[in-house]
C-alpha cells in the first residue's frame, strides 16, 4: 500500500523493522499463552492412547489461532505503518498516526520542550529508536513521537529539531521571508 | 507587502536598541526585499491601518459560522447508544441507563451546539460557551502548545473530525464539570459519553467539524501563531 510521504521521512524514514517489531510485542503474549495452553495438553492427553487423534485436532486449533493472530496483528501493522506521516515544515512539526483512529499533532518549534531518544528492550534486539518531544503539556508528550527509526535517522532526526528549535527561541533570530510554495 | 512577523521583529530590535542600520542590514542579509523592509518601518512610524495589512499574510478573523459544528455531531451520542444497544440486546443484554441517556443527549446537544461560539480575533482566540451559565475564555495565540486534529470511528465515518487546541495551563479556563460535558477529553466513550464542547481545563475541544474545516480552521490558527508569538521582555 501507499507510504505517507514527506519529505522528512524521505530523510529520516521509519525503519521497515518496525512492523516486525511491534508484531512482535503484539503476540508475544499470546503466543506465550497458547503455548502453555499447548503443553499442558499435551501433557494431560500423554498418558491415554485413546485420544490420540482429539489431541491431533486440538494442536491444530491452537497452532492455527496463534498463526491468525500473527497474521491479524502483521497486517494492522503493516497498515499503521504506511499511514504514519511526520514532517518538519519550516514553521511546526506535523505527526499523524494511526489507520482506524487518526490522531495528528501539530506542535509549533518555539513550543518544544524537550527531545528524547530511547530504546525499550525490543528495541535494542531490533536495533530501532524512539524519538519523542514534548511541549508544554501532557498529552502532547504521549502523542507525539516518531517510533521505530534506525541509529542514523533518530540522530539526524534529533539533531534538526534541537538545532531549528534553538534557531527559533534565539533572540537574535532574524526572521526569514516566507518561502514560495513548490 | 507588510507582514507582521518583519514588523515585530523591528519592533523588539528597536526595544533592545539597536539602530536601523544594523536592522535593515539583518534584514536584507535574511533575504527581505528592500521596499517590504522601508515598508515595515513606515507603517510602524504611523498608526498600523487595518488596509495596509495583506491580506496573504494575515489570518482573517473567521468564527463558527464559517466552520460549524456540523448537526451530524449532534446525533453522534445517539446513534452510538442506539448502535450499542441493538447489539446488546442481540446478545440478551439490556442497558436501560443508555436508553434514558438517549433523550437527554438528542435535547442537550442542540443547545450545547447552538450556544457554542468561537472567533479568531486578533490576538486572541475566543471561546464563549454555555446553555446555562454563561462563559468566555480568550487564548492569546502565543502561549497555544499544540493543535491536535483526530477523528474518532465514528468521525471517520461520517468526516467529520475535533479540533483541540491546548495551553500549558493546569486548569485554566475556570475549570468544572458537568454532567452533559463530562467528556474525558480524548476519545468518544464506547457508553455513549461524548468529549467535551469548548474550553475545559488546559485545551479547547471542538468537535463535529467537518474535516476539511478542521483543516481550514487549523491553517487560520497556525498562521495567527506564526504572527503573533511571545513577546520576550528584552534580557
Amino acid at each position: 500500500m501507499r507510504i505517507a510521504q514527506s519529505e522528512t521521512r524521505d530523510k529520516f524514514p521509519l525503519s521497515t523493522k518496525k512492523v516486525l517489531k511491534k508484531t512482535v510485542m503484539g503476540t508475544l503474549v499470546w503466543a506465550i499463552l497458547l503455548l502453555i495452553i499447548w503443553g499442558v495438553l499435551a501433557f494431560a492427553l500423554s498418558s491415554s492412547t485413546e485420544t490420540g487423534s482429539w489431541f491431533g485436532i486440538a494442536t491444530i486449533g491452537i497452532f492455527g489461532l496463534l498463526f491468525l493472530i500473527i497474521l491479524i496483528v502483521y497486517l494492522y501493522q503493516r497498515w499503521y505503518y504506511a499511514v504514519y506521516f511526520y514532517d518538519l515544515t519550516p514553521d511546526y512539526i506535523v505527526i499523524k498516526k494511526g489507520p482506524i483512529t487518526p490522531r495528528e499533532i501539530t506542535i509549533p518549534y518555539e513550543r518544544v520542550q524537550d527531545v528524547y531518544v530511547d530504546q525499550d528492550l525490543l528495541d535494542r534486539i531490533f536495533g530501532l529508536y524512539d524519538v519523542h518531544l514534548s511541549s508544554a503539556t501532557i498529552s502532547s508528550g504521549m502523542e507525539a513521537h516518531i517510533d521505530g527509526v534506525e541509529k542514523p535517522a533518530a540522530d539526524g532526526l534529533r539533531a534538526m529539531l534541537l538545532q531549528t528549535v534553538n534557531e527559533r527561541i534565539s533572540k537574535k533570530r532574524v526572521p526569514v521571508p516566507p518561502q514560495v510554495q513548490q | 507587502m507588510a507582514n507582521n512577523e518583519i514588523i515585530n521583529y523591528i519592533k523588539s530590535e528597536l526595544a533592545k536598541g539597536e539602530s536601523k542600520e544594523t536592522i535593515v542590514n539583518s534584514l536584507s542579509q535574511a533575504g527581505w526585499q528592500n521596499n517590504d523592509v522601508q515598508e515595515a518601518f513606515n507603517s510602524l512610524s504611523s498608526p498600523v491601518s487595518p488596509s495596509s495589512i495583506s491580506p496573504q499574510h494575515t489570518a482573517e478573523i473567521v468564527n463558527e459560522k464559517n466552520y460549524p459544528i456540523t448537526k451530524l455531531w449532534i446525533f453522534k451520542a445517539p446513534i452510538i447508544i442506539i448502535v450499542i444497544s441493538v447489539v446488546a440486546l442481540l446478545f440478551g443484554y439490556y442497558f436501560p441507563y443508555l436508553v434514558i441517556a438517549l433523550p437527554i443527549y438528542l435535547i442537550a446537544n442542540p443547545l450545547i451546539r447552538a450556544n457554542f461560539h468561537y472567533s479568531t480575533d486578533e490576538k486572541y482566540f475566543t471561546v464563549r460557551q454555555g446553555v446555562f451559565s454563561k462563559k468566555q475564555r480568550n487564548l492569546p495565540y502565543g502561549v497555544i502548545q499544540n493543535v491536535f486534529v483526530k477523528q474518532d470511528v465514528f468521525d471517520r465515518i461520517f468526516g467529520i473530525a475535533s479540533l483541540r487546541i491546548e495551553n500549558a495551563s493546569q486548569a485554566g479556563g475556570g475549570q468544572k464539570v458537568r454532567w452533559w460535558n463530562k467528556g474525558y477529553g480524548s476519545k468518544s466513550n464506547a457508553y455513549g459519553q461524548q468529549e467535551g464542547v469548548g474550553s475545559s481545563g488546559n485545551k479547547v475541544n471542538i468537535p463535529g467539524l467537518k474535516k476539511n474545516s478542521a483543516e481550514a480552521l487549523k491553517a487560520i490558527l497556525l498562521q495567527r501563531m506564526k504572527e503573533n508569538p511571545i513577546e520576550e521582555l528584552g534580557l
